[in-house]
């Protein structure tokens, strides 16, 4: 059975802002049917009125204060991005035409 | 004996007595690896000048520093001060470290030495170190066999002899199946116990750092120095730690009825057989429980571990830090710099994660896991109501051949189908070696409740001792 198509990898490309050639895709879709097509059995399990859980309960994940704290000297980052000038990290133009999207 | 045959403990007491110096130590284990690394390929890279420095101030230093002169390898994932950290990967493979993880961290101001970083698979996704974007680091048992993985280069270090400790990330198996394919101990702590600040996240809800060694001593004698609160790490426990210490007594010891639903080879099987045997002769008691869901834990975890890299691994852009592919604008710059920097099973991984967790598909695949990881977690609950600690092996398999399983993603998934259940909960859980069959090892997995791990320890105490195990490679 196929889950994804190549609509849908096109559309997930997109979204995670990677790209693959025609021969990638090739490969890949009936790679991703396969691992998907193994695990869609996990929707046999009974789990009404059962809570998702999305982390293990003993964390309060509690919120630290909202105080601004210095982690870094500018000079760190600077190093760990070779983008850096004066005193900015360095992108392309963001906004060149009216109907280009970020 | 050489020195860098011998256990943390045992090296302290040489260290402590002057019958070695920091200094020896290292050039012993720099030897060792010359004479090693050239056909296990563990290592990405190597931190000899700084290890000799500090080797020399210690020397000038207190001796009843706990981990006074010991050389430890450290998994390219978890940071070290002015090291590369390349999670194996391309789009990481200029990054120098900024700052120590809160471990290194620990380890530092304890004595220790990290001499250098090990291989991994990319950003911790696989089971045999093969995704690595750089090497393959083969089995030291035999070298046409994968180490497992992602820790392998960690624990093919310590099967080896070319670091006497080391970390590695736990996200599903990654220390816990390496070192029972390398015929090590792998301690994976309850989720939360070992601040996360400085480990490259994969999936947040699961990762937990974990230490390999030569004996259950080492590994918990480390796990007690760097275990604590930080701040920095918002799941870090904020409890009282007290010094883990063995279980005084007898346990009882809970092995799965649904056992044969996991597809485990004979041999290991037989070992299983064997070991419990061994631990009732010392005492304990076996009981049989029922874990009605944990055979469902393979696509669960591998559903949420999907959905939260396809978000961790949406920073590597191109802007702050790590490869960046320049190209017109700067959506194509992302793009481009993602196609180029990620390989093939990172791109599949992320993919997936996106697809689970988008519009549409959410409820149905990762909501849906989501509701199945709580039943999974409900019947360890209930177990751990009846025993102590479960047992069961850490690998259906023996370790495999390297390039047997790469080409086939869910094949090579499955490697991870006893550890993963662990990780869904957040509870411990460690590899022991039991045995050697056809010259490969076998291992065995204890598992116990949430900050239980005084129990683990016990049991795992009275495996290594009960089941006498050689490593000579």
């Amino acid at each position: 059975m196929r889950i994804i198509d190549k609509k849908t990898v096109n559309k997930i490309l997109n979204l995670s802002r990677l790209s693959l050639s025609e021969e990638e895709k090739e490969e890949l879709i009936p790679q991703l049917n396969q691992v998907l097509s193994h695990f869609k059995s996990i929707n046999e399990i009974d789990t009404s009125n059962v809570e998702p859980m999305f982390h293990p309960p003993l964390q309060k994940l509690s919120l630290r204060k909202d105080e601004s704290k210095k982690w870094f000297d500018r000079e760190v980052l600077e190093k760990i991005s070779p983008f850096f000038e004066k005193e900015f990290v360095k992108v392309p133009k963001i906004i060149e035409k009216k109907d280009e999207t970020i | 004996m050489k020195p860098f045959r011998l256990s943390l403990t045992e090296t302290l007491k040489l260290l402590r007595e002057r019958k070695i110096s920091p200094l020896e130590l290292v050039d012993e284990y720099k030897n060792r690896v010359k004479e090693k690394e050239g056909n296990i390929d563990a290592y990405l890279s190597f931190n000899w000048n700084e290890a000799k420095k500090r080797a020399k101030e210690l020397e000038k230093e207190e001796r009843d520093l706990p981990l006074y002169g010991i050389p430890f390898a450290i998994k390219d994932n978890i940071l070290v001060k002015n090291l590369p950290n390349t999670c194996g990967s391309k789009i990481l493979e200029n990054f120098i470290a900024p700052y120590d993880a809160f471990v290194i961290e620990k380890i530092k101001k304890y004595g220790g030495i990290i001499i250098g970083k090990t291989n991994m698979d990319e950003f911790a996704m696989g089971s045999s170190t093969e995704n690595s974007a750089f090497k393959v680091t083969k089995n030291p048992w035999d070298t046409e066999r994968v180490p497992g993985g992602s820790s392998g280069g960690s624990a093919a270090v310590i099967a080896s002899d070319m670091a006497l400790v080391a970390l590695g990330s736990d996200t599903g198996g990654s220390v816990r199946q390496p070192a029972s394919f390398c015929g090590v101990v792998g301690l994976k702590p309850t989720y939360g116990l070992l601040s996360r600040f400085g480990l490259v996240a994969f999936a947040s809800s699961l990762d937990q750092i974990g230490i390999f060694g030569k004996t259950v001593e080492d590994t918990f004698y480390v796990l007690n120095l760097i275990q604590g609160y930080d701040e920095r790490d918002s799941t870090s426990l904020d409890i009282n730690y007290n010094k883990i210490q063995p279980f005084g007594g007898k346990l009882k010891i809970g092995i799965i009825k649904e056992i044969n639903k996991f597809g485990i080879e004979d041999v290991i099987v037989k070992n299983m057989e064997e070991s419990l045997k061994a631990l009732e002769s010392m005492g304990h008691k076996i009981v049989e429980v029922s874990l009605p869901n944990i055979h469902n834990s393979l696509p669960v975890y591998y559903l949420v571990a999907f959905a939260e890299a396809s978000s961790n691994l949406a920073r590597y852009d191109g802007v702050r830090y790590g490869l960046r592919v320049e190209s017109g604008n700067l959506k194509t710059m992302y793009t481009e710099t993602r196609k180029a920097g990620f390989g093939k099973e990172v791109k599949r991984r992320i993919l997936l994660g996106t697809f689970v967790l988008s519009s549409g598909y959410y409820e149905q695949w990762y909501l849906k896991a989501s509701k199945v990881r709580r039943l999974i977690t409900n019947d360890f609950e209930e177990a751990f109501k009846k025993v102590d600690v479960l047992f069961f092996p850490t690998s259906p398999t023996l370790p495999f051949k390297i390039g047997e399983r790469i080409e086939d993603p869910l094949k090579m998934y499955l490697a991870d189908v006893m550890t993963v259940p662990v990780n869904l909960s957040g509870i411990p859980g460690i590899n022991v070696p039991t045995g050697v069959y056809n010259g490969l090892p076998v291992g065995m997995q204890i598992v116990s409740n949430y900050l239980e791990e005084n129990k683990i320890y016990r049991v795992a105490l009275d495996l290594e001792k009960s089941i006498p195990f050689e490593r000579k490679l």
